[in-house]
């Protein structure tokens, strides 16, 4: 709540926390007209969006890693972000996103780049099965490939150049009511059925074939973890853009902290991700005067150092 | 006695290699069996098969009366559990929801989940240790607390491949007197590959010969496991004289 008020009053635009709770929680009367319509329209809006792009991101980090029992899976790594934004940029340049009525235009094809690059990553370790770092360069390769597309995507629509940057460096700024309404019955219901999965996912960590001998149908349950998480980072893009390292490190942070046990791990995720997140979009407004650090660039230089440090603290085996 | 594991004609081949071959097997209930062949001879492809992690055919493996190919995994854990050979994970997982994990399939309350888990834990001798996390145990206590999460399963048949391949003689014979007491407390059947013929001399009252896919000899251990099956199966020369311990035949394999 601390993080809340704090990250709502610090900006490019100095409003002070009593005023800030004063504007959140009493009458306005005193107060600048601009700073109530920053706060109440353009701050609480990227607060949100921070809160959910945090927690859809960390959440969806921790279900890959499960899942391909690889610890360096995560929606950014394994190219499913990239996918998505593919999938926006797809939609805007052949114009087929106008058809869509509302504002589910860029969910839905933000959905469909995401399910897409899922599906193939996953033929692919199905098929492949010859370990995680395969897995791992396959992600890699196919996170390329799709940013070689957006390359194209820009070089022959210049005219859409700006809207594509955008989603390649990933901001909060843009969340707005909105927005926000369409978005959080999904991330809440695909949350509230993740949590539901937590001894399954604990089983997947013990490996294909003890899990199935426990009676768990391993492919029908990667398979339904793999399109929620999948959903989870569609939404996430289609709010925020690409945002790397949050649904890596934040999971990890958790499971040196608390242990790999999916009951604690999952709850905790969320809490840390949205955290992470509020902080990270707090600092980016607020190190440099009068200008704005791209979320990603943030996540990277906070998350990376205290990883590394927690990396070399810990001595058990992460995964 | 009944027969718990029917296995009738089983072929199975990967990548155009056939690795079992006409398979026929019947493993009684309430007892404790040993499945013995050189590497490479299909011991792990077999338990494979009967537990369905491999693409299965109808009509070929019957587990109590049960088709396995025609059954879901739910209900097959309810059959039969499993201890992989060499499990070793280090996940700062404690000891007790580790074992715990194996009541995944069960449908029931807490309190009787709770029941299960400490009498198994009691029955591995495991007290002692349930607080610990998995990464702090040596690999004679970690096999003790896969078998303890089998045990959760509460099913007829447990299979374990290859159960003491990495452990000291202590903790081998630890692990062996612990499956025989099993076998006896628990009225189940315990069907492991072993590569130790003493043990499974000592410990199991049938055995099973495997060589190049096929099964050549099964009955009981001190009849199966002789000088001509052994050079037929193994190539090797060997000899018995009595184990003064057991009173039972021990082998000496020639040099």
């Amino acid at each position: 709540m601390l993080l809340i008020i704090v990250s709502l009053s610090f900006g490019t635009v100095k409003i002070s926390f009593k005023e800030t709770l004063n504007i959140l929680f009493s009458n306005n009367n005193d107060i600048k007209t601009s700073h109530i319509y920053i706060i109440k329209n353009l701050r609480i809006p990227r607060t949100i969006t921070a809160i959910l792009v945090g927690m859809s991101l960390s959440i969806s980090g921790a279900i890959f890693q499960a899942v391909f029992k690889n610890p360096m899976a995560d929606p950014y790594i394994l190219g499913i972000s990239s996918g998505a934004a593919c999938g926006v940029a797809f939609g805007a340049i052949t114009s087929l996103i106008n058809y869509i009525p509302g504002i589910w235009g860029t969910p839905l094809f933000s959905f469909f780049g995401a399910l897409l690059t899922s599906i193939t990553i996953y033929i692919l370790s199905d098929r492949l099965k010859t370990g995680n770092l395969t897995l791992l360069l396959s992600g890699i390769a196919i996170n390329f490939l799709l940013s070689a597309l957006m390359s194209l995507m820009m070089f022959f629509n210049r005219d859409d150049l700006e809207a594509i940057i955008y989603w390649n460096m990933g901001s909060f700024a843009v969340g707005s009511y909105e927005k926000i309404i369409v978005i959080v019955p999904i991330i809440i219901i695909c949350i509230i059925i993740l949590l539901k999965y937590y001894r399954e996912l604990d089983l997947l960590l013990l490996g294909d074939d003890i899990a199935k001998s426990m009676g768990l149908e391993v492919r029908k349950t990667s398979i339904t973890l793999l399109c929620i998480a999948t959903l989870l980072t569609s939404v996430a893009v289609a709010l925020s853009g690409i945002i790397g390292f949050l649904g890596l490190i934040v999971p990890h942070v958790v499971r040196i902290i608390f242990g790999p046990c999916h009951k604690k791990l999952l709850p905790l995720t969320l809490i840390f991700g949205a955290l992470f997140a509020l902080l990270a979009d707090t600092f980016g407004r607020s190190i440099l005067p009068n200008t704005e650090l791209p979320i990603s660039i943030i996540t990277a230089l906070l998350g990376s150092p205290f990883f590394i440090y927690l990396l070399k603290k810990q001595k058990r085996m992460l995964f | 006695m009944n027969n718990i594991i029917k296995i009738i004609d089983l072929n199975f081949s990967y990548q155009d290699t056939q690795i079992l071959k006409n398979l026929n097997l019947e493993i009684k209930d309430n007892s404790f069996t040993s499945i013995l062949g050189a590497n490479g001879c299909g011991k792990t492809t077999l338990l494979k098969n009967i537990l369905r992690l491999v693409p299965l055919k109808q009509n070929s493996i019957f587990v109590g009366n049960k088709d396995v190919s025609k059954i879901n995994r739910e209900a097959l854990s309810q059959l039969i559990a499993y201890v992989p050979q060499n499990e070793r994970v280090n996940y700062h997982f404690n000891i007790r929801d580790f074992i715990s994990l194996g009541r995944y399939a069960k449908k029931t309350s807490r309190a009787e989940d709770n029941a299960v888990i400490d009498e198994m834990i009691n029955l591995t001798n495991l007290e002692a240790l349930s607080d610990k996390y998995v990464e702090e145990i040596s690999g004679g206590e970690y096999q003790r607390v896969v078998i303890a999460r089998a045990l959760c399963q509460e099913t007829p048949i447990i299979l374990l491949d290859e159960p003491t391949s990495s452990l000291d003689p202590l903790h081998q014979s630890e692990v062996m007197r612990l499956l025989k007491e099993l076998v006896a407390k628990k009225n189940m059947s315990i069907v492991c590959t072993l590569h130790s013929l003493n043990s499974a001399l000592d410990y199991c009252n049938s055995s099973v010969l495997m060589k190049d896919g096929k099964i050549i000899y099964q009955g009981k251990s001190s009849d199966v496991i002789n000088v001509e099956n052994l050079k037929e199966v193994y190539s090797i020369d060997t000899t018995f004289v009595n184990n003064p311990y057991t009173n039972k035949k021990h082998l000496i394999i020639a040099p």
